[in-house]
């Protein structure tokens, strides 16, 4: 599929398709610039990609045998000298990087014995892949006997029943859920229209269905995990939006939410006093809540109502704004429990961190509250790695070219060091205005990463929530270790409905500072706390979740960077990922800074027409007509290279 | 989206259903897939077509029968489809496909085998069978090149490839599209009736973020 050249013109070439880099890509195909991404890997996403059970073994393979940096002195290749042009000279760029280190897979469940084996198997033909089974009466139709066929086909009867699904599911899945405390009236309407009483039959063969769902399991085996192998999508870095973040924010004003859709994270936990428990946050939840009492109530919302609008009375805080952010909640006079929820759960500030950073991080947090329900934080569905593909599909509507597996082994250079164009994988020479380059294609002459250090990351799929309540909750835990609190674990727990993993499993992310040469030991503490123990599993097997499947891997952080001084120009670095923080909004910011900087005076992603507005017109219309819109392709050239169709004659027209 | 459906009171008094259905054209470049879609959308051709841009999807509205009206997003592959290389955003939650190639150009049809296996990689049905696809080989008015000479052959490669049927297909002359989508459309509505459709993972509580914000205002406290 991928054997044709490249154009070789563009005026944006784009290296990496992580969440920076696609958000600058689609900005600049929005309002037309010519874009060629390009990605070293196979996939979308770098940094930010997510892999099913069987790709995240390739993945770590993968990593396994890449180099750290390109070799900058090698010698540069006659093929390449050929395509420069006078006074032009290369810089060579990084093919291969490891981002990724002491990476661990393994199973915690034991194999199929040869009958269970033997029994999946039959299970698996018939239930997974009827259609596979079927006698196929349709796969030879001419189309003279279309007609017989098609009635043959309705009185067929129906394959073997396996499907889980129903239609009334479907309708729910819809709705856009607007909950919010004030809001009752639109979310009934809402419901009324989109939940219509399905037929009859439809109700049957969901019941039917239902009655079919896996049973929950005692014991796993690895054959039982890998036959669901294609519904893991594990991300490799697992973040979730602020409701009222500038990441919904850009997603809305740019119409990609239309690729996407979120489940609430709906639960925010804590350990307190060494009990896993449930954070209330929200003005609903905090009069609910049996865990705190009448007073605290008042304490927190009283604190909370201050948060949201700080700024109005800087006296309450201005004696603190060079301490720490736990000696302001101190001197606010809140019990230890109160102070606990907002240090941790809310503002999840470490002990250290200033008054300011946590006055923010509280009022983010209490502002994204009652957006999108009573919670402060989405997640995507299938994972973060939705995301950057969301945005090139939007590159990509707007003309932008995408290639994988393809890379630029070198920057060109004019003679006034300003970077005029690349050579890709491929030994094409392509001219550009602009490179965009995720930092871990830069060489370390062209780069500074400012954060010296590493993130440990574990993706567990257990068997349970950690807090289970029967209902299907995505939670989000900052859990700080009595061993070491600057050292804090993120933990994100996501359960089949946010299609991340099969039913009756959960995956959970666990992310921190990198403290030890081995990423599991990082987590020893959180592990022994939240799961259960693979020794002693008879005991705890009830209350905490056993883990399945683990991987545990190094990333680097490479979320602050810069160019070196003497650096090419024309050439902009975007950051790698790898930062601790639960939240993508800094992307935005950093994509915006590369746009203008290229664009200065052009609007930043505007809303697209929707598809269902927009009326094509005949090529015969378009030629006469003259204001040109902003969909119709300007430039000749381009005209002839995206013709579909090479014959000239002239448009014909039909009824 | 996969389907949804939606009901409401037709003037006699019974329920009209309607489905939303994704389908997607793919297949290697310059085989006629925006050709075919404008074709059976627009109902007509023209030799110039550009790639689109800005347009996501064509809409189609069938008024299958009496009580069933059916709306099919036909998703055109955009940019990156040059290069094979397409977004999960773009497969997720379609319910069928066309895999188009050019009769004329025998290179297109040995991509076929390609594009239904990054296919089927990437979407199945709720129950894990793959999405009902069909076979189109377009410009049949032109000059035949290879496999598509024999019907016989053909026939034995959908079977074989998992294709539900094949179409000889010409938007120039407007041959077999309409026939080839009512044959995908039926297939669909089968599965459709017998449940496989949708994703059993998912139940009630997906948020679609849009601009029709909620809460008036992002910064509205629902705390306080």
């Amino acid at each position: 599929m991928a054997c044709e050249e490249f154009p070789n013109n563009f005026d944006v070439v784009v290296l990496g398709t992580g969440l920076t880099e696609t958000i600058a890509a689609a900005a600049f195909s929005r309002i037309g610039l010519k874009v060629l991404h390009l990605d070293r890997n196979d996939y979308y996403g770098g940094a930010y990609s997510n892999f099913n059970l069987d790709g995240i073994e390739d993945w770590r393979k993968a990593n396994e045998t890449r180099n750290r940096d390109c070799n900058e002195d090698e010698e540069i290749p006659d093929k390449v000298k050929d395509l420069l042009q006078n006074g032009e000279t290369v810089i060579s760029l990084n093919r291969d990087n490891k981002t990724a280190f002491n990476i661990q897979a393994r199973f915690h469940v034991r194999e199929r014995t040869t009958e269970e084996q033997a029994k999946a198997d039959l299970k698996f033909n018939t239930f997974k892949f009827p259609s596979l089974n079927e006698p196929n009466p349709t796969s030879d139709i001419s189309q003279e006997e279309e007609e017989k066929k098609e009635d043959a086909e309705q009185s067929e009867s129906p394959s073997t029943d396996s499907g889980v699904s129903s239609c009334t599911e479907k309708l729910n899945e819809r709705l856009s859920l607007t909950t919010t405390s004030d809001n009752t009236a639109e979310v009934c309407e809402i419901k009324d229209f989109s939940q219509p009483e399905p037929p009859k039959s439809y109700c049957e063969d969901s019941h039917a269905a239902q009655v079919e769902n896996p049973p929950k399991r005692s014991e796993w085996t690895v054959g039982d995990i890998k036959d669901d192998w294609r519904r893991y999508c594990l991300d490799i870095s697992p973040k979730i939006l602020y409701c009222c973040g500038d990441l919904v924010d850009l997603l809305i004003q740019s119409d990609v939410a239309r690729y996407c859709e979120f489940r609430s994270v709906s639960r925010v936990l804590t350990v307190l006093n060494n009990l896993l428990l449930q954070v209330p946050c929200s003005r609903a939840d905090v009069f609910s809540s049996k865990a705190v009492s009448l007073i605290e109530k008042r304490l927190m919302m009283k604190f909370l109502q201050f948060a949201i609008d700080y700024e109005s009375s800087p006296q309450e805080y201005q004696n603190y704004l060079d301490k720490p952010f736990i000696e302001f909640l101190k001197s606010k006079k809140l019990t230890p429990n109160i102070q606990h929820y907002i240090q941790h759960a809310i503002a999840m500030v470490t002990d250290s961190e200033l008054t300011q950073v946590g006055l923010t991080k509280t009022k983010k947090f209490i502002q994204s509250l009652g957006r999108y329900g009573n919670t402060a934080f989405l997640f995507p569905l299938y994972g973060t790695g939705e995301l950057p593909q969301a945005f090139s599909r939007l590159s990509a509507v707007f003309g932008g070219i995408y290639c994988l597996a393809t890379t630029a082994t070198h920057l060109i250079a004019d003679s006034d060091r300003k970077c005029c164009g690349i050579i890709t994988s491929k030994g094409q020479r392509i001219s550009c205005r602009y490179v965009i380059a995720e930092c871990s294609y830069l060489p370390p002459s062209l780069v500074l990463k400012l954060n010296k250090r590493m993130l440990s990351r574990a993706v567990y799929i257990t068997d349970n929530s950690l807090l289970p309540t029967g209902d299907s909750e995505l939670s989000l835990l900052h859990y700080v270790s009595p061993k070491d609190s600057e050292k804090p674990v993120t933990v994100l727990e996501l359960p089949s409905s946010a299609c991340v993993c099969p039913k009756n499993t959960f995956i959970i992310h666990l992310t921190t500072i990198s403290n030890h040469n081995d990423p599991s030991e990082d987590f020893n503490d959180v592990r022994e706390t939240l799961f259960a123990n693979e020794v002693s599993v008879q005991n705890e097997a009830t209350v905490k979740p056993k883990i399945l499947w683990s991987i545990y891997f190094n990333q680097e952080d490479n979320s602050k960077v810069k160019l070196t001084e003497d650096a090419v120009t024309n050439v902009l670095v975007a950051s790698g990922g790898g930062d601790p923080g639960v939240d993508l909004d800094w992307c935005v910011a950093e994509a915006k800074v590369i746009f203008h900087t290229v664009c200065p005076t052009e609007e930043f992603l505007p809303k697209p027409p929707n598809p269902e507005d927009i009326i094509l017109v005949d090529d015969a219309e378009a030629s006469t007509s003259q204001g040109t819109s902003e969909y119709q392709v300007k430039n000749e050239e381009e005209i002839s290279e995206i013709q579909e169709t090479v014959s000239t004659d002239s448009v014909q027209e039909a009824v | 989206m996969g389907d949804i459906v939606t009901q409401y009171k037709k003037a006699g008094g019974g329920e009209k259903k309607e489905h939303l259905y994704k389908i997607l054209v793919i297949g290697e470049l310059g085989t006629g897939k925006t050709s075919i879609i404008k074709r059976y959308v627009h109902q007509f051709f023209s030799q110039h077509y550009r790639a689109t841009i800005g347009v996501d999807f064509a809409l189609k509205v069938l008024n299958w029968d009496a009580d069933t009206l059916i709306r099919l997003q036909l998703w055109d592959i955009a940019g990156q489809e040059r290069f094979g290389n397409m977004t999960r955003v773009y497969y997720k939650e379609a319910v069928g496909a066309f895999v188009v190639f050019d009769v004329t150009r025998a290179s297109t049809f040995e991509a076929v085998t390609k594009w239904k296996s990054d296919l089927d990689n990437k979407v199945q049905l709720s129950d894990g069978s793959p999405v009902p696809c069909v076979l189109l080989g377009n410009k049949c008015d032109q000059a035949k090149e290879g496999l598509v000479n024999n019907a016989s052959q053909m026939d034995e490669f959908c079977k074989e490839k998992g294709f539900i049927g094949w179409y000889e297909t010409s938007a120039r002359e407007n041959i077999n599209i309409d026939e080839a989508a009512r044959f995908l459309v039926t297939k669909i509505l089968e599965k459709d009736r017998a449940n496989k459709l949708g994703d059993d993972v998912r139940d009630g509580d997906t948020i679609l973020v849009d601009g029709k914000d909620p809460s008036n205002g992002p910064v509205k406290k629902s705390c306080c």
